[in-house]
């Protein structure tokens, strides 16, 4: 039960740790700087999540239940750090990642406690709603890419 | 004006870092004193475009910080130094300029190794650019840093106490190449060393508990102790500072006794009286 619950929680730690004023020594001087802050976390962020996401998919096929529940994980873990990108600007990488993870443990705790099984968690509805969103906020920070590019 | 800031204040909470300040600047190097703790690492981290204020507008180099277009072409004229500064492990001397260069937005890497280069040269780094950060002096490091903030020719340049770590040469040093920059752009420094304000600043203003106590010149804020600085064998009464001065006497500032010769004062005089008096803001023309 455990690794279903925390295995989409890895890539949000890796993004969290991968910017911010807390873990990135040159933070101020970065901070300062013209570079897009989000084509900056986007690079950075493609660089943790296929590490983060490898190592759990790693992990994932040492539990029991096959290959297909080692992978379940893998919308959750990528709407929830899409999630952690969109909002890092306004709050903050380590307040939204901690916010994001607990929502998810009480959201995947409650699902095992009240139907039985952490599997509900990886539902159909739910994986949809991960892809959304994803999707979403893809969508929005091409948008306010685009919005930036033509304002400068 | 290169730097024009309105009723600008900054809050952490319940915590008021800065007052409503409002200051205007333009070519030329401008100095901030103030104690710890005063809102000047505040305020150059709001002129670096680093946090936004709480309040109040702020305007460099043309462009209104509140702005995303604008923040964007004010840091593409920016040079700043932080006041604490990490790096990046593993990285050597080039390696940490050319990465922020990069984030400058030099794309042509020929061009960009060039800039690169002459920064470390302007700073006397040329010789350990190859070397491991984690090899190099606190003094080195602090030139590194200020190398990369002269990147591209900034118009605007805000250094946070640039002067920490370095030896009394390589002060020297800094002073000369901040003297030879404050050439057509705006230079804004913060230091706790007066000598440094004496030697760069025709233009000073002090900080005090989130706000501005002093804007003026140097002279001014040295003659603002003018018959407030004594020297006696013993403490008196009156003092409200007394050091053991080259004489051997005592060099006191603040309410001198009657009889007491007063001495020239400095500006470290001036300087001390306001941030330990009545904190009322002061105005002296520059």
């Amino acid at each position: 039960m455990w690794f279903l619950v925390l295995a989409p929680l890895v890539p949000v730690i890796g993004v969290a740790l991968a910017y911010g004023p807390d873990t990135d020594p040159m933070h101020e001087v970065v901070a300062a700087a013209p570079y897009s802050r989000l084509r900056l976390i986007l690079l950075r962020s493609l660089l943790v999540i296929p590490v983060t996401g490898a190592l759990v998919l790693v992990t994932g096929l040492t539990v029991p239940g096959g290959p297909t529940m080692s992978a379940l994980w893998l919308l959750p873990g990528l709407a929830l750090s899409a999630m952690t990108l969109a909002l890092e600007a306004r709050l903050g990488a380590l307040p939204v990642a901690a916010a994001l993870s607990l929502a998810w443990i009480v959201f995947a705790v409650g699902a095992r406690v009240g139907t039985g099984t952490v599997m509900t968690a990886y539902g159909p509805a739910v994986q949809l709603v991960c892809l959304t969103t994803l999707v979403a906020v893809a969508a929005f920070a091409a948008y306010g890419r685009h919005q930036a590019g033509r304002s400068s | 004006m290169d730097i024009h800031l309105t009723n600008v204040s900054k809050t952490y909470g319940r915590r008021h870092a800065l007052d409503p300040v409002s200051l205007n600047a333009g070519h030329g190097v401008l100095g901030l004193l103030g104690p710890n703790g005063a809102g000047k690492t505040t305020l150059l981290r709001i002129m670096a475009t680093v946090i936004a204020p709480t309040a109040g507008q702020v305007r460099l180099l043309g462009h209104d910080c509140a702005l995303a277009a604008g923040r964007a072409a004010i840091r593409r004229r920016l040079g700043y130094v932080p006041q604490e500064c990490g790096f990046p492990a593993g990285f050597t001397g080039f390696e940490y300029v050319d990465y922020v260069a990069i984030l400058k937005e030099w794309a042509d890497r020929r061009t960009r190794h060039d800039e690169v280069r002459r920064v470390l040269a302007v700073m006397g780094l040329t010789d350990v650019a190859g070397r491991r950060i984690r090899r190099l002096s606190g003094g080195m490091r602090r030139r590194l840093v200020i190398a990369q903030a002269l990147l591209g020719d900034p118009a605007l340049l805000v250094l946070d106490e640039p002067t920490v770590g370095l030896d009394p040469e390589q002060r020297l040093r800094f002073r000369d190449t901040v003297s030879g920059l404050a050439e057509g752009r705006s230079v804004v420094v913060s230091t706790h060393q007066t000598e440094d304000v004496v030697a760069l600043c025709p233009r000073v203003v002090v900080l005090h508990e989130g706000g501005i106590r002093y804007d003026g010149s140097p002279s001014g804020l040295a003659a603002m102790a003018d018959g407030r600085v004594w020297t006696a064998a013993d403490r008196d009464p009156g003092a409200v500072l007394a050091w053991r001065s080259e004489g051997g006497g005592l060099r006191q500032i603040g309410v001198p006794p009657a009889g007491a010769e007063p001495v020239p004062p400095t500006l470290e005089d001036g300087y001390l009286l306001l941030v330990g008096g009545t904190g009322e803001r002061q105005e002296v023309p520059a």
